[in-house]
């Protein structure tokens, strides 16, 4: 049975986090990571959700084809310049790394989706290494569900490029941090590595996008939305370098709330997945009396609503009010002293290789979300 | 589902420990450090500095290995025993460069050994010698009339001498006479070039980190005012990208 449980903070742990990377452990007084609670789960639990996120992982790679195939781009709101670029990038096969999972799951029945983070997952360093760091000091004896750097590791030898640059926002330093860590990993699969602002990227007459060295960049990846590179001018540019960004521009069909309802209409009565619609009465015509209100593209639970009967119960931040919604039915949250929790789970290549979590006291997952580490018993 | 074999290993000199300790240190040459027009300048001496060291040993034998640059006559061809504009094997829209001529069909590196160049090619090393010293002359005039300027090309010089010395039967032209006496002051050049690169190097990290950053990548330092267009991605960030 799932339990939150108590341990004993390491007296420094404020410095060992900080020196493993994780800067961003707290927002003023409000604790990020927490140091003295964590979820415990017993080994068929912890199984169920890994099972759960690469069963999943398959059904949105089916969802895909379906879209490319049926021409669905529309019902995602993707324009069909972007459509275009999405649907070569995914008959090409464009090469991901990584992606995570948000799961609902009480510990009864089966979990259930709730989206899947694919193009710009973040609380990666601390799921792959912060956590593990954790379980080695405070519960040497017990295990985790976690894989991710090896796997990371793995996952960049496939790639025949030798020199990689990694871009992001610079002025966000938890991005900035995410993609050095992920460098990290590049280099210790043996490339050359090379962070940069998005802002530096470089576009040279001969039609490569070029790093500060005026070097052709081999591969990028890129800690930014495809939905915001879509409206900047670079993007009229990206052509032939299509291939060479990670993650690839197709998963723009997979962090798309969107997705949600396809995947409903695609596989109906799933146990993985909730009762899902582009429209709430929709929704109700099924039975549907409590559901979330979530903009295609929201982020960080900016947009969200929780409904009962047309009655909202709920809401996130502020934000993305411009962008069309679905509606899904709510799902049981595990939940202990008071708090919500969804479960992060980690997919490298096309299999899961670690489990998150994030708590909080409102059942909608914000920037400000605590991170939980977790033991297997 | 398994315990790790190993321990979860961050490398202490790795990218994510840097990218940590500029963060908390909030140390502004953190950055990726950008190249001056200074910077290219003394790179590009110590290149040639390097690169005559190192090769030495070969030209004094009148031998020049595949790929060696020499500024102003470009990339020796081993094969074709002559000098041409881009390097041996340089692939382009699919052709290759290999002997002054892009080619169709990949071909596997060049593995023969450093040859002679070929009399023409010697030619356009006494051609560019002519050059080389008409632009020391030049620079070492306007030093003496208004104190400025100095001439920094003494590597070329000594490299151009190295190999056009050993000329074997090619016989050479006033450029070569007039070198030869004036092999001293080129030495003499030579040993102020590496002093100064030297001092340059200690008193400025940014330019050791790009020359470090260079060395890995195998490319030649360039100035950020380069061809590129810049600034066509990153506009919509107004915070974190996180999901």
């Amino acid at each position: 049975m799932i339990q939150l449980q108590y341990n004993t903070p390491r007296a420094d742990w404020h410095q060992q986090v900080e020196e493993a990377g994780l800067i961003w452990h707290g927002a003023g007084s409000e604790p990020y990571w927490t140091e003295g609670q964590h979820l415990a789960l017993s080994l068929q639990e912890a199984e169920t959700l890994e099972d759960a996120a690469t069963e999943l992982h398959m059904l949105c790679l089916e969802a895909c084809e379906q879209i490319v195939r049926r021409d669905w781009f529309s019902r995602l709101a993707i324009s069909d310049s972007v459509a275009a670029q999405v649907q070569t990038s995914w008959m090409a096969k464009d090469f991901s790394i990584y992606g995570r999972f948000d799961l609902a799951w009480d510990g009864s029945g089966t979990p259930k989706l709730l989206e899947y983070n694919a193009d710009t997952p973040t609380s990666l360093l601390e799921a792959s290494v912060i956590q593990w760091d954790w379980l080695e000091a405070v519960a040497p004896q017990n295990d985790q569900l976690n894989s991710i750097h090896e796997a990371l590791i793995e996952r960049w030898k496939l790639i025949p490029e030798q020199r990689i640059h990694f871009a992001c926002s610079w002025e966000n330093l938890e991005d900035r941090q995410t993609i050095a860590y992920l460098a990290e990993t590049a280099e210790q699969a043996g490339k050359s590595v090379e962070l940069m602002d998005m802002e530096e990227i470089g576009f040279s007459p001969a039609g490569r996008f070029t790093g500060l060295d005026e070097i052709p960049i081999e591969k990028l990846f890129k800690l930014y939305p495809w939905e915001w590179m879509a409206r900047e001018p670079f993007f009229a540019e990206i052509g032939q370098e299509r291939s060479r960004f990670i993650e690839p521009i197709w998963k723009m069909m997979l962090s798309n709330k969107a997705l949600l309802p396809i995947l409903w209409e695609l596989n109906p009565g799933h146990p993985l997945l909730l009762p899902a619609t582009f429209s709430k009465e929709t929704l109700c015509a099924q039975g549907v009396s409590k559901w979330v209100e979530k903009p295609f593209l929201g982020r960080e639970g900016a947009g969200i609503a929780l409904m009962d009967r047309n009655r909202q119960t709920c809401a996130g931040a502020d934000g993305y009010q411009d962008n069309p919604r679905v509606f899904q039915k709510l799902a049981n949250l595990f939940t202990a002293s008071r708090m919500h929790f969804v479960w992060g789970l980690w997919i490298v290549g096309d299999r899961c290789h670690g489990l998150s979590a994030r708590g909080d006291t409102s059942p909608i997952t914000g920037n400000l979300s605590r991170f939980f580490p977790h033991k297997i018993v | 589902m398994k315990r790790r074999s190993f321990r979860t290993y961050i490398n202490p000199n790795g990218i994510l420990r840097w990218s940590t300790l500029c963060i908390l240190a909030a140390l502004p040459g953190c950055n990726n450090p950008v190249a001056t027009d200074k910077d290219v300048a003394m790179a590009e001496n110590q290149a040639q500095i390097e690169q005559l060291d190192r090769e030495q040993a070969k030209l004094l034998n009148g031998e020049i290995p595949n790929n060696f640059y020499l500024p102003k006559l470009g990339y020796y061809h081993a094969n074709a025993k002559d000098f041409f504009e881009n390097p041996y094997g340089m692939e382009r829209d699919g052709k290759y460069y290999i002997d002054g001529m892009w080619q169709d069909a990949a071909v596997a590196d060049y593995e023969g050994g450093p040859t002679r160049p070929t009399p023409e090619a010697l030619k356009k090393i006494e051609l560019a010698l002519e050059q080389e010293q008409k632009a020391e002359q030049e620079a070492e005039q306007a030093q003496n009339t208004n104190n400025r300027s100095s001439y920094h090309g003494g590597a070329n010089l000594m490299m151009y001498w190295l190999i056009f010395g050993n000329r074997n039967t090619y016989t050479p032209g006033p450029g070569f006479q007039q070198a030869s006496t004036r092999i001293g002051v080129w030495e003499q050049n030579l040993a102020s070039q590496r002093s100064a690169v030297a001092s340059y190097s200690a008193a400025s990290p940014g330019y050791r980190s790009l020359v470090a950053q260079s060395r890995a990548s195998g490319t030649s330092i360039h100035s950020a005012s380069g061809a590129s267009v810049r600034g066509g991605f990153g506009g919509s960030a107004h915070g974190s990208s996180a999901s």
